[in-house]
């Protein structure tokens, strides 16, 4: 059941990114990026796939990553600097504002337990943030000098997703989850995290074909 | 301790306002707005007392979004206000399904957050369902009443403050009212509405006229 979901989620934020280019273009799409950094900083769970668990924000995140290449494709590597700062500021700002309230009593303890400023949560926040800095930064190094070198949708995206995803994994779960887990099993999380980020951004080559080459 | 933070978040929410306008362009304010918009729902389930009146924190940010459509109305066309306005809801909808499909997953044995997360948004459904009306109402509303205010000549704030306390009624009494009667009863939803209804007023007129004066603040790129 878990897998129709985060289907679902896929579905949902690849149509989303879809709809930000046709109504609103290169801003539309920089939007977006805003409005995935604000839900991702509160959405935080994880779920049983194959006896590992998965971050359920994992499709927001791939969501941001393949937004910033679409953009990159199209506008360059001189956007990358306002794609940092447009995830950076929302994502901070979202998270602090909500984490904010949580500290109002007489407390609502469901809603501090979930957003409040805990340990966990804070490094959940910390991990996440630096890692997609990191995947947007490095990545979209690399996608500028493949589309350079070889000016191919494919392999620039799948290339690039399967380098960065790797190095995004990896930063993610030692931030995040190191002590509270085994070795084996952080090992194990970050490989489940790695193949379902490529899944994802395997299956958002279809809104990436669809923005560069149909919509204009 | 409750009164500073609820100022703080005040605070936070028109100077960002103001950041926006005075270093930023439109497309920032685009950016804004969809931060509100899902910061303002998430806290629509959070309710506080202070100074006596409970209050529901999400009337801080809804105020914003309303500030910034009024923003947009003065100084933008009729096209623009109405791309607001998609924009505004088709964030908060997006919003409440990702968080609805997050919390309806099976969660791993370790974790506790997809379990929060049922018992926030599965305790409170209503405003799941209450919150968007409310919030669509108020937005239809505010932009023909802007609209209508931009058009006066001369004075024209007390045409402006009876319309905000008009647009508030909508606010409050779809967004907050219904949701919290279907959550509480509807015996103590009277008063919660009522504080609401008397706080976002005032927090909505104070947004008037400084969303007037950020206006008129010349901008940096210019």
């Amino acid at each position: 059941m878990n897998f129709i979901y985060i289907l679902l989620e896929v579905l949902i934020v690849f149509l989303l990114m879809i709809f930000s280019y046709k109504y609103g273009k290169k801003d539309g799409l920089y939007v977006y990026i805003g409005f995935m950094s604000a839900i991702g900083s509160i959405i935080f769970g994880t779920v049983d796939i194959l006896s590992f668990q998965v971050n359920i924000g994992i499709p927001i995140i791939m969501g941001i990553f393949i937004c910033s290449n679409v953009i990159i494709q199209r506008y360059g590597i001189d956007e990358v600097k306002r794609i940092l700062y447009t995830y950076g500021a929302s994502y901070i700002v979202s998270f602090i504002l909500i984490g904010l309230v949580s500290l109002v009593i007489p407390s609502n303890n469901v809603f501090d337990l979930l957003f409040g400023y805990n340990l966990n949560n804070v490094r959940c926040f910390i991990g996440t943030f630096i890692s997609i800095m990191i995947m947007i930064w490095i990545g979209s190094g690399i996608y500028y000098s493949l589309r350079k070198s070889k000016n191919m949708l494919i392999i620039s995206n799948v290339v690039t997703s399967f380098v960065i995803s790797f190095i995004e994994s990896l930063i993610c779960i030692l931030i995040a989850y190191t002590g509270n887990f085994s070795g084996i099993e952080l090992f194990g999380m970050i490989s489940i995290r790695y193949v379902f980020e490529v899944i994802v951004s395997i299956i958002g080559l279809i809104p990436v074909y669809v923005l560069v080459k149909y919509l204009d | 301790m409750n009164g500073v933070i609820f100022l703080l978040l005040l605070v936070i929410c028109i100077g960002l306002i103001y950041i926006v306008h005075r270093y930023f362009g439109k497309h920032e304010f685009y950016l804004l707005s969809v931060i509100y918009s899902i910061i303002s729902f998430v806290m629509s389930f959070k309710m506080v007392k202070i100074l006596g009146l409970n209050i529901n924190m999400g009337i801080i940010f809804s105020a914003g979004i309303i500030g910034l459509l009024y923003y947009f109305v003065n100084k933008y066309n009729d096209s623009e206000s109405k791309k607001f306005i998609i924009t505004i809801m088709i964030s908060t909808i997006s919003s409440i399904v990702i968080m609805l499909l997050s919390a309806m997953m099976i969660p791993s044995i370790y974790d506790e957050n997809i379990v929060l997360f049922k018992d926030l948004l599965f305790d409170n459904y209503a405003i799941l369902i209450f919150y968007p009306i409310g919030l669509l109402g108020t937005l239809l509303f505010a932009n023909f009443s802007f609209k209508g205010l931009k058009e006066i000549e001369g004075n024209k704030n007390i045409n402006a403050i009876i319309s905000l306390i008009g647009i508030t009624f909508i606010n409050v009494f779809v967004g907050i009212y219904f949701s919290s009667a279907i959550n509480n009863g509807f015996r103590n939803s009277h008063f919660i509405a009522i504080d609401n209804y008397f706080i976002m007023t005032i927090i909505m007129i104070g947004m008037y006229f400084l969303v007037n004066k950020i206006i008129k603040v010349k901008k940096v790129s210019s």
